[in-house]
């Protein structure tokens, strides 16, 4: 019951916020408040359900062999509190700024955390590509919501882009039904390995490629940096930090369950293209000047670290790559959302005219700076720690250029941080007026925090064994179908 | 051999997919993403095909085609029809702005 | 995580407190006011990040305080130039990801992240890695830079201990040595003897000096000797240190570090120009200098090796030493005595230089002592070997030595003084990282048939890859 809760009320919301909009408009800023409150104990309280066990439910009490079925597991559960922590933060966000004035980005927010928690609950394909396509066509609606004409060619290269790939998952999911006649992913499990060798190739490599266009890996990654860098703040934030991770989900879940015995060599593309968004990113974030640009390339370098976490189909892989999705968001959203503010003040987004803004707003450049040390991977932070199982994991999988990789990283993503840093603590002349922006610095300051913490707790082994479970939890294939095909 | 609709449906994906590659204007872009999706739901109808079958309609005299790729290209055909929406209605506002549908000119975001 | 500690740590730790508390001191009279504050959190941050990386029991906890370090470093060298300090951020970034891929394949074949030795291949990550904080060639481009362009206080740290994590390092990964840390440590010692003597700037001799010196450690740790390698890190820091921070009065009362401007600075600066004899003789390697039995130490270990070649190249670099050792002192002592601005000087003799005095008067005493006993220095269990090389050997050393000096100063007369290091081919492998960067740039031309075609031709190297053979 609880999966079809996490993908209902919030798609409900979606449809009575314009009944409330016309019917009750002195509620409407209560309302959303309200509704956005619900959908995150919603969520939350169905990653918990999933966290003991495998808590799946039957749509209509039909099995898994005829009907759809909802499966929460350790996986899903943490890519859940992942989605409903970074929707929450990006709702405060934009919440604090406009309250609910324009009520239509509501109704795509919330239908975008319907579809997000549909895509993290479901357990069949073609369910998988449905709540895809709403989850992408509400990306591009949130990119293109403000109008300017960067953001209009930034959605519609995002939509041709996306689109082009959410065909490609479904050419690759209708070979599937024509090769096994199932779409349940647990069935499929067991039915994919009977299929003709070249009829995997082909459903491998659509869906592969599918999905690397929606996460946005180099190189098929040309829509994220325009879409990422002309989206609103709160927007920025949750495109990087929650729309991305979700896809990252779906390639996992897609590639553990199909792929480990039929295509292993399926793991050793993700993490080439891994270890090619890495390169690709960080050097393209070294020559940009506009901050939320060079921001969205950072994205695409940490996509690749998550990549080639999973690309090592180890249960310690799998935990590393969770590991630093969480981090991931906390770091890129409070990035994002402190750039946002602070060229909002200065009216620029060009990096070498962002000055003197340690004396007009110390609050968050102390903030930026706690979180760009941990992206960049300094110790004792959370970024170091996400490189450190990554590595480990890849040294341990045996892939020691991933290793390198993340090394190198380091070093180029180093340069570009603290070109911005010495840019934004060097003396200029602030700008006069300033405007209190109280949700985005409370948000980004405790993301900043959750940074610290996440990197000290990583130290202790009791949470990380904790962590650790969501690995083996991962690559429990046996457990999952055995779970889903109750009879 | 591979059937004729699977091989047909194939074809009329790649010309899909070549006329987003190669046609600069951006409505011939948003009829090369309409063409994709038809080659595809071609490929999953077809892919329910049963020789001698008869539409799955109660009252049924014979075998019926296989009902659930219907019902998926149903689903599929509306999700289609909401991205070339949209796309259409970016395409109308780019144009307001740039003036053309010229890809080669629509290239504000760059670098 | 977890904390552990052995005698090998107390040698380090006592050199690093020593060290620390001598620069914490210096600092006080160095930095005006304003930087007084900032200095003292960073350098006593930076000593807790030392000690924190000596008691570390496992190399997850080695790497974090090292690079907490480095941090404070890279703040305190940026106070006087921030180019040199990014370079040195960068390239230890570099070095500390080296280590952790070595301690990361460590664990996947000892199954346990605790300092122990390296494991097969990973021994050349953790070498790379260290060597990149020890100054191997060529790893060492960043040295010179960050060395001599740091303020005086900062180069003491970073000559005088920093370097050393690099070499504790090696200790605990290859305590039975490591086959190719030998012939680097004696390029080390014979590269860093031959720039040392051709450099035009007081700093960047004792930058290269302390290559040459690390060099003598990489060698004995290479050999497993590690007691002796310890007890030569504990002798450096101190007389490094010294050098540094006298070298760093003179800058601060002279406005230069060109050794040409500072001819016959003696005169009017007698007593720095007597801590950097002093400095430089306890350097040198001559009997009753502070590195006479460390020196000695080493050399004794590898003369119980099979391998002759080792302790007679380094006996014989001796030479090298003393002649660029002369080559700081001497100009300072004879030469014409030129114009020197002494409004500075007569600014800085009125407020009080007690602490920098106290600082270098302190490791001067330290440094006598131990040219004639190290049992004090807490960690040491057992009196260190001694080498026999006869003391004629010392006294021929001292005039080849000089005569090297000699010939090498008529040379630096006619010629441009200071070779080119490899500090151009760093200019050029940035140059080629910004390059691939451009030529990225250009797929993101804003095409949109471009970004589907990348689409197609992935997926087709996609089916390739997926064959399946």
């Amino acid at each position: 019951m609880m999966p079809v809760l996490a993908v209902i009320v919030p798609m409900s919301w979606g449809f009575i916020i314009p009944l409330v909009y016309l019917f009750r408009r002195k509620l409407l800023d209560q309302a959303i408040l309200l509704f956005a409150f619900i959908s995150f104990m919603v969520t939350l309280a169905t990653a918990f359900s999933g966290w003991q066990g495998y808590n799946v439910a039957f749509l209509g009490g039909w099995s898994a062999g005829l009907g759809i079925v909802f499966v929460v597991d350790k996986l899903s559960a943490a890519f859940l509190v992942l989605a409903a922590t970074g929707s929450g933060a990006a709702f405060l966000v934009s919440y604090g700024r406009f309250r609910a004035d324009p009520w239509r980005y509501y109704v795509i927010f919330f239908l975008l955390q319907s579809a997000m928690n549909g895509i993290l609950v479901t357990g069949d394909m073609f369910t998988l590509f449905v709540f895809y396509e709403i989850f992408s066509l509400a990306a591009y609606l949130l990119v293109s919501f403000t109008m300017s004409w960067q953001a209009i060619e930034a959605g519609l290269k995002y939509l041709v882009l996306g689109t082009i790939g959410a065909f490609f998952i479904l050419l690759g999911t209708a070979y599937i039904f024509m090769a096994t006649g199932a779409l349940n992913m647990a069935i499929l499990s067991v039915s994919l390995p009977q299929a003709p060798p070249e009829t995997l190739t082909v459903i491998a490599a659509c869906l592969l490629i599918g999905l690397f266009i929606k996460i946005g890996a180099f190189p098929v990654h040309f829509w994220l940096p325009d879409a990422h860098s002309s989206a609103q703040t709160a927007v920025s934030a949750l495109l990087s930090g929650v729309v991305v991770k979700v896809s990252i989900y779906a390639l996992a879940r897609v590639s553990l369950l199909f792929f480990l015995e039929t295509r292993p060599a399926a793991f050793t593309v993700i993490t080439s293209i891994g270890i090619l968004s890495i390169l690709g990113g960080h050097l393209m974030a070294l020559r940009q000047e506009d901050i939320k640009r060079l921001l969205a390339f950072s994205t695409v370098a940490q996509i690749g670290y998550i990549l080639t976490g999973v690309g090592t189909g180890t249960a310690a892989g799998i935990t590393a790559a969770v590991f630093h999705a969480f981090n991931h968001m906390f770091m890129k959203g409070g990035l994002f959302i402190t750039a946002g503010q602070l060229s909002e003040d200065m009216k620029t987004r060009n990096i070498s005219q962002l000055r003197g803004l340690y004396r007009h707003r110390p609050g968050f450049v102390i903030a930026f700076t706690v979180l760009a040390a941990a992206i960049v991977g300094i110790p004792p932070l959370n970024g170091f720690m996400g490189k450190w199982y990554l590595m480990l994991a890849s040294v341990d999988a045996g892939n020691i250029v991933s290793a390198l990789a993340l090394a190198a990283g380091t070093v180029i993503s180093a340069f570009y941080y603290l070109r911005i840093l010495s840019s934004l603590y060097s003396p200029g002349v602030p700008p006069s007026r300033r405007k209190p922006f109280y949700w985005p610095f409370r948000v980004t300051v405790t993301f900043a925090v959750f940074c610290v913490l996440l990197g000290l707790t990583a130290f202790m082994p009791p949470v990380w064994k904790a962590f650790s479970t969501i690995g083996t939890c991962a690559l429990d294939t046996t457990a999952y179908i055995a779970a889903v095909l109750v009879e | 051999m591979i059937k004729l609709s699977y091989a047909t449906a194939i074809f009329i994906f790649c010309i899909g997919l070549y006329t987003i590659i190669s046609k600069r204007n951006l409505f011939k872009t948003v009829i090369g993403l309409a063409i994709m999706e038809s080659a595809v739901l071609l490929l999953i109808v077809t892919s329910g095909y049963i020789p001698g079958g008869v539409p799955p309609l109660l009252p049924m005299n014979g075998v019926a085609v296989n009902p659930l790729p219907q019902a998926f290209t149903l689903t599929a055909i509306v999700i289609g029809a909401s991205d070339v929406a949209l796309a259409l209605a970016l395409v109308i506002k780019l144009h307001r702005r740039y003036g053309t549908v010229d890809l080669d000119k629509i290239r504000g975001l760059r670098g | 995580m977890n904390f552990a500690g052995d005698s090998l740590t107390w040698i380090f730790a006592s050199a690093a407190t020593l060290l620390s508390a001598a620069v914490l001191l210096f600092g006080e009279w160095y930095f005006d006011a304003n930087r007084q504050g900032s200095f003292r959190l960073l350098a006593a941050g930076c000593w807790a990040a030392f000690l924190g990386a000596l008691f570390a029991g496992d190399w997850l906890v080695f790497v974090v305080f090292v690079e907490l370090s480095t941090l404070a470093l890279w703040r305190m060298i940026a106070f006087r130039d921030r180019k040199a300090a990014t370079l040195y951020l960068l390239v230890q970034l570099a070095g500390a990801g080296l280590v952790l891929i070595g301690a990361a394949g460590t664990a996947t074949v000892t199954g346990t992240v605790a300092m122990g030795p390296a494991a097969g291949a990973w021994r050349w990550f953790m070498a790379a890695g260290f060597g990149v904080k020890s100054a191997f060639p060529p790893l060492h481009f960043w040295l010179p830079e960050a060395h001599s362009k740091a303020p005086a206080p900062a180069s003491a740290m970073l000559s005088g201990f920093a370097v050393k994590l690099g070499i504790y390092g090696m200790l605990r990964a290859f305590p039975e040595g490591f086959g190719p840390l030998p012939a680097i440590g004696v390029t080390m010692v014979i590269f860093g003897g031959i720039m040392a003597l051709f450099s035009a700037d007081l700093k960047r001799l004792l930058a290269y000096s302390t290559m040459s010196h690390l060099g003598f450690m990489t060698a004995s740790a290479g050999i497993g000797a590690v007691a002796a390698a310890a007890l030569y890190a504990f002798v450096h820091a101190l007389f490094k240190g010294l050098l540094f921070l006298a070298a760093g009065v003179t800058e601060k009362a002279t406005g230069t570090r060109d050794l040409a401007s500072l001819r016959g600075i003696a005169r009017t600066l007698p007593g720095m120009t007597a801590f950097l004899a002093f400095g430089a003789f306890a350097s040198s390697g001559f009997p009753l200098s502070a590195s006479y039995i460390p020196k000695g130490a080493i050399l004794a270990s590898m003369e119980a090796l099979q391998t002759p070649w080792l302790p007679t190249a380094l006996k014989l670099s001796g030479t090298l030493t003393a002649a660029y050792l002369l080559r700081a002192v001497v100009p300072l002592v004879t030469g014409r005595q030129e114009e020197h601005p002494t409004e500075t000087r007569n600014a800085k003799k009125d407020t009080s230089k007690m602490p920098a005095w106290a600082a270098m008067a302190g490791l001067t005493a330290l440094l006598a002592a131990s040219g004639f006993f190290t049992a004090w220095i807490p960690g040491i269990t057992a009196s260190p070997p001694v080498s026999k090389t006869p003391f004629f050997f010392y006294l021929l050393q001292a005039a080849t030595g000089f005569a090297l000096f000699l010939a090498a100063s008529r040379a630096c007369r006619s010629l441009p003084c200071g070779l080119p290091d490899t500090f151009g081919l760093t200019l050029k492998t940035t140059k080629c990282v910004f390059a691939s960067s451009d030529l990225l740039a250009r797929m993101h031309g804003g095409l949109l048939n471009f970004y589907a075609l990348v689409v197609l031709f992935l997926f087709l190297v996609l089916m390739l890859a997926l064959c399946g053979w």
